[in-house]
């Protein structure tokens, strides 16, 4: 927790859950606001009165950036099996093409649910089908409830899935684009 | 996994099922490329789920040859039926040809096939004859469903190839859709304009039509006519304002 004129907000992994990491992300992303509106964005977000800034001097805010950006290493190890009201949600180690080509396109929606919705893809109820799991409705269902879990949940699962979808649609789009003269029986 | 590796290892359903497909239908280039996979080794998508983003990368580099085209040159003989030269058509089967290519020609392709590819007797002058134009393409279809994609395709640029010619030996009767314009027609130009869509809304059915003298009962006697005579005919016609 990093506190800002009196307001204890959380600012480590395992303080902030998975939906204040997809709106942090989402303000952090917004090309209308420049870097100190975001900031004040995103304190606002996160409890403090905005009247907090009307008066603070510049280096004195930038002071409440560092603070609140002084976090512990994110985590690394992805956390396989969850419950959550009494269900067990379970993730495979490695991602696969299906799971990954369904984040791609959260990811293209950018409806500021990225994270919530990629933990609901990529964590399935043990105790469902294969049709079951990638239901609209349950998925939806799914995100409302990793929407509450810590967002040290989701960092090392984002961490790989915007690596290899970075690398492997480039890898892809290679791949299509690759001319090919020779006509072929 | 079993990868074909050229197009004579896919069939002519595949090749549809391929083309069907519609990458921004899919919002995902990975979901397109796993249903993509799936229609070519004629695999359940759900067994391909799980397959490793970077395995699917290598085999998208393996399917290279799905962005070729296949053979352009028609097969002569197919489950014993012969191409019929397009030079031999009958008017009515040139008139189904452009319905069929009008509407996506490869999603039609196997009934464009079944109206190429016909039986084929020698009578008694020693003639080579194909069968008369007495079925509907769509119920022999199947029989080039399964037939592999590089002996059926070759139909499709061979037709487009000469209905380009004959659009240019008969410019008079194909002449080119006038640029719509903004400005605001008169009386007589848009009385002429509305005639012109009707036209093309009823077009082959006005010129059977009128070949016939009005007489609807003669019109199977028009679309069994030689497709080239029918033409020369219409431009004599043309020509003549007769």
């Amino acid at each position: 927790m990093v506190e800002i004129a009196g307001y204890n907000i959380p600012n480590e992994p395992s303080e902030l859950t998975v939906e204040q990491f997809d709106k942090i992300n989402f303000i952090t992303s917004n090309q209308e606001l420049d870097e100190i509106e975001k900031w004040i964005e995103k304190f606002k977000y996160l409890g403090v009165d905005e009247s907090v800034f009307d008066d603070m001097e510049m280096e004195e805010f930038y002071q409440l950036i560092a603070d609140w950006n002084d976090q512990p290493p994110h985590p690394k190890d992805k956390v396989l099996s969850v419950e959550i009201d009494g269900y067990t949600y379970e993730a495979k180690p490695t991602i696969g093409v299906k799971d990954l080509g369904m984040i791609e396109k959260v990811w293209k929606s950018n409806n500021g649910n990225f994270a919530a919705e990629t933990l609901a893809i990529i964590y399935k109820r043990s105790d469902l089908t294969k049709t079951e799991h990638y239901a609209p409705a349950h998925i939806k269902h799914k995100t409302a409830l990793f929407k509450k879990q810590p967002s040290s949940l989701v960092i090392p699962f984002i961490i790989e899935v915007l690596e290899k979808l970075t690398k492997t649609t480039q890898q892809i789009k290679d791949a299509v684009t690759e001319e090919l003269e020779q006509p072929n029986n | 996994m079993q990868l074909p590796k050229n197009w004579n290892s896919l069939t002519t359903s595949q090749f549809i099922e391929l083309k069907a497909l519609k990458e921004e239908d899919f919002g995902s280039l990975f979901l397109y490329n796993l249903e993509v996979l799936s229609i070519v080794t004629d695999t359940d998508p759900e067994e391909l789920e799980d397959l490793e983003p970077e395995k699917l990368v290598e085999y998208i580099y393996e399917l290279n040859f799905l962005r070729r085209e296949p053979s352009k040159s028609a097969t002569e003989v197919i489950n014993d039926l012969h191409f019929k030269p397009f030079i031999l058509i009958k008017f009515g089967e040139f008139i189904d040809l452009e319905y069929y290519f009008s509407n996506d020609f490869v999603n039609n392709l196997t009934s464009i096939c079944a109206l190429c590819y016909r039986k084929k007797v020698v009578n008694e002058w020693g003639v080579e004859e194909f069968e008369p134009y007495r079925f509907n393409p769509s119920d022999r279809a199947h029989l080039f469903e399964h037939e592999t994609i590089t002996k059926t395709y070759g139909v499709i640029p061979e037709y487009l190839k000469f209905r380009s010619e004959l659009m240019q030996s008969y410019e008079n009767l194909f002449m080119p859709d006038v640029e719509e314009s903004d400005e605001e027609l008169d009386p007589e130009d848009l009385k002429e304009e509305q005639e012109e869509q009707k036209f093309k809304k009823w077009g082959w059915e006005k010129v059977i039509y009128d070949l016939a003298g009005e007489d609807i009962t003669k019109a199977d006697q028009i679309t069994d006519l030689p497709l080239i005579m029918v033409l020369n005919f219409m431009s004599m016609k043309y020509e003549l304002r007769v």
